[in-house]
């Protein structure tokens, strides 16, 4: 996928491309090593605003490695441009005592080729990771998350958003393990499937013994547009402590029928409410792209993988 | 002139007959009342004229301007004129109220017209005011914790937008302050004329005096049971409806419970 010229011509925007010439702004601590990407944060002055990373895909694995030292606090938008050919991506952040990172991690695009999305957490004592992800890519993905909850009163919240359109497999694989007292957790994850499509989603949390007074909460809701489509949900709570506050709300369905009722006692058509329905649920994804080019091209990127729904 | 007419309507739900053959016939430019104890119908009444799919028509027809709606979709009711403020408004996260409301505008101008939107925006705005609505609630999500009288005056802010011919206004006092509830008034009553039929569901005289009907209907166990004129409101607010069921032997036996005796339990009794 071509990177747009609105991307560069963003101040606040780092590209990460195929070319040598890359574009790194008047950041430092950003590093290109054998093994991929590599930003290290240490200094907060110089990360004042938030910044759009974007990333274009590419047919050999890439990694990014994100290293947020003590009480560094950014907001940044991570967004891949998938090929193609897309190789497996891999995605490693890690937050000292204290650092806070917003981050939104935006997939869209299109591949012909299956491929994994790793991502892997390291939070150490009070850092904060609230994660928000959008998956709109046109193919089969999946996507496996390993969050460390490795700090005392370090605290999650993930939030995923994944669209997936005709015949395509969506596989998601969410493990948390909170490994030390006063952690929170709270995993959401919003799934639409649209036409054909297949999607699963397995959601692990674990409180070991001894990690008293952690929280640990998760909500799944998918939406199945077409007979043919499903969504399956796996959530499991592993816990060996009696001291937690851990819970899990589920709800996979087809469109909530009161709230349709409601939109077409209003004149609007049932293709018309549902997609306004639709949006609504996509809403929490919206919010958080600053971008806004990025956000049209996301909105074209949702509506291509809606593209012939049979409401 | 818009005309609903109900005639003979039957409705059950798992062969519990709620509705039991009821008339009704509204004129544009009418203002009718219905009231009645709780659980007698009169929403599923309303729900009925709108299409909601959870009821099926045993017999009898509705008819808008001679047109039977019964096989029309909910929404094809809507174009054609109807409008049903609800007893519960329903929350639809994630959707702004600007863009529910602009959506459910659009779908009235029919086909090939569009919306102006400066338009509809300073329309949008108007109305919120005259309703001393909030201008943020336009841009929150719809009735998602909107407080009792907002969700109510943003049933009303629809309808002034939409420009029904017959607009079924369930409980619309509820939930409402003395303050909203006059507000609401003088903008329904704003909005009367030939070109509009009132059906207002209420428990209570108060919302009958900001918005004067024709006809009170009073509706008890399905049924339309009586109807006549102002006087009627005053003699609920009153009396209740006892004195109707004597009148027309109406046997409650549901209320009719024998006292259970609790058995032994422990009690504190202070002297
Ligand atoms: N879908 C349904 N399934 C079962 N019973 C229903 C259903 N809808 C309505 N009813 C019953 O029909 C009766 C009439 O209900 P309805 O809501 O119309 O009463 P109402 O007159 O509007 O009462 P209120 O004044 O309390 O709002 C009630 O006994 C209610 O429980
Ligand atoms: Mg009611």
């Amino acid at each position: 996928m071509k990177t747009p010229n609105f991307f560069l011509a963003d101040e606040c925007t780092i590209l990460f491309g195929k070319k040598s010439k890359d574009i790194f702004g008047n950041y430092s601590g950003i590093k290109l090593t054998s093994d991929g990407w590599s930003i290290r944060v240490s200094n907060q002055k110089k990360w004042k605003k938030p910044v759009t990373i974007v990333i274009e895909g590419s047919t050999k694995p890439v990694n990014l490695h994100i290293h947020l030292g003590a009480d560094i606090s950014v907001q940044w938008s991570i967004d891949y441009l998938i090929n193609l050919k897309q190789a497996n991506i891999g995605i490693f952040i890690k937050l000292d005592k204290g650092a806070r990172l917003v981050l939104t991690n935006v997939f869209i695009g299109k591949s012909n080729k299956e491929f994994t999305v790793s991502r892997i957490i390291d939070q150490a004592i009070a850092s904060e990771l609230d994660l928000s992800s959008g998956i709109v890519v046109d193919g089969n993905i999946k996507i496996a998350d390993h969050y460390e909850l490795n700090g005392v009163g370090s605290r999650l919240k993930a939030t995923m958003l994944a669209i997936a359109g005709q015949n395509e497999t969506f596989t998601s694989i969410q493990d948390v393990f909170h490994n030390q007292p006063l952690t929170v957790s709270e995993v959401t994850n919003l799934l639409v499937s649209a036409k054909e499509s297949q999607m699963h989603v397995d959601v692990t949390e674990t409180i070991g013994k001894g990690n008293y007074q952690s929280v640990c909460h998760q909500n799944n809701r998918g939406i199945i547009l077409e007979e043919k489509g499903s969504i399956t949900v796996e959530p499991k709570l592993i816990i060996d402590e009696y001291d937690v506050d851990a819970g899990h709300g589920c709800a996979i369905g087809q469109i909530n029928a009161d709230e349709l009722y409601y939109l077409l006692s209003r004149g609007m058509d049932e293709a018309t409410a549902k997609r306004l329905i639709i949006s609504g649920y996509l809403s929490p994804l919206y919010k958080r792209i600053e971008n806004p080019g990025f956000l049209k091209k996301l909105e074209k990127a949702i509506e291509r993988q809606m593209k012939g729904v049979d409401y | 002139m818009a005309v609903l007419e109900i005639k003979n309507l039957v409705v059950s739900v798992e062969d519990q007959v709620i509705l039991n053959q009821i008339n009704l016939v509204i004129h544009g430019g009418e203002t009718h009342a219905i009231m009645g104890p709780n659980g007698t119908g009169k929403s599923t009444l309303a729900q009925v004229i709108m299409g909601h799919p959870k009821y099926h028509i045993d017999s009898g027809e509705i008819l808008l301007d001679g047109i039977r709606l019964n096989e029309m979709s909910v929404d094809e009711r809507s174009r054609a004129g109807l409008f049903l403020a609800m007893q519960n408004p329903i929350e639809v996260p994630g959707v702004t109220n600007f863009d529910f409301v602009k959506s459910a505008v659009q779908a009235h101008l029919g086909e090939g017209k569009h919306l102006r939107i400066g338009k509809f925006i300073l329309a949008m705005e108007d109305a919120a005011k005259d309703l001393k609505m909030g201008s943020g609630l336009a841009h929150r999500y719809v009735n998602e914790g909107f407080s009792g009288g907002e969700k109510k005056r943003n049933e009303i802010l629809q309808m002034k937008l939409i420009k029904p011919k017959i607009a079924l206004l369930d409980e619309i006092d509820s939930g409402l302050d003395v303050d909203a509830l006059r507000i609401v008034g003088e903008n329904v009553t704003a909005m009367k004329s030939p070109d509009l039929g009132l059906v207002l569901i209420t428990h209570y005289q108060r919302l009958l005096d900001s918005i004067i009907p024709d006809y009170v209907h009073i509706m008890i166990r399905g049924a339309i049971v009586k109807t006549g004129g102002k006087e009627l409101i005053a003699k609920i607010d009153a009396d209740g409806y006892d004195w109707l069921k004597a009148e027309l032997g109406i046997d409650e036996f549901v209320e009719k419970k024998k006292p259970i005796s609790l058995g032994t339990c422990a009690t504190k009794s202070v002297k």
